[in-house]
């Protein structure tokens, strides 16, 4: 892993059009900004990692769990 | 074009309905060409199939039929894109749920998809259906 000291304000760019600036310090807390074309996706990783784990748990198609499903849901109105 | 699987047997659709996702779905990177199909027994819900891979299917929905003013709350124009969320399905129906946290937002002219997660906190990856 390359390691970088940078103070608040200051930047570092990655592959010519990625800018991350280090926006503000408080505690155990940093704010980062970031600065990229529109398709660069960018995520927290914990929220990333879950919605992985929640696409792969989804990618069955259960057919049938979900005509049972929509029955009870016709049956609630 | 024609595709199959164990769920649907044989699936012929035009190629006009594919949707494009140049970066797959989020741990699903691989797969770039889906199609959205209607299952009458299903309502309200549809799936959203893999062409390159069509065992790989989700259940999908309107988000506004889960939180009316969806589209408003997440940012983007109905005008411009069509939204779906992707269900999760269990055997215990109680805990069957969608992910309001990262949609799959459709561009309806250019036909392009992607999964993008959202920034609004009161949006949860695993929101239960029968609350």
């Amino acid at each position: 892993m390359l390691v970088l000291s940078r103070k608040v304000g200051e930047s570092v760019i990655i592959q010519n059009n990625i800018k991350v600036t280090i926006l503000e310090i408080s505690g155990n807390q940093v704010k980062i900004g970031f600065e990229a074309p529109e398709d660069v996706l960018i995520y927290r990783q914990e929220i990333y990692e879950k919605v992985i784990k929640e696409n792969k748990n989804a990618s069955s198609i259960e057919r049938d769990s979900l005509k049972e499903f929509a029955k009870r849901l016709k049956n609630m109105k | 074009m024609k595709i199959k699987n164990s769920q649907f047997g044989e699936i012929e659709f035009d190629d006009e309905i594919i949707i494009n996702f140049p970066d797959g779905l989020i741990g699903f990177e691989d797969l770039k060409r889906f199609i959205i199909i209607e299952d009458e027994e299903c309502k309200p819900f549809r799936w959203l199939i893999s062409v390159d891979e069509p065992e790989i299917g989700f259940a999908i929905i309107e988000p506004t039929l889960v939180v009316e003013d969806y589209y408003r709350r997440s940012g983007f124009d109905p005008e411009v894109y069509v939204l779906f969320v992707i269900v999760t399905l269990n055997r215990d129906i109680s805990k069957i749920s969608v992910n309001l946290k990262a949609p799959v937002v459709i561009d309806k002219v250019k036909k392009l998809g992607k999964q993008v997660i959202l920034e609004n906190e009161e949006f949860e990856v695993s929101h239960q259906l029968l609350a």
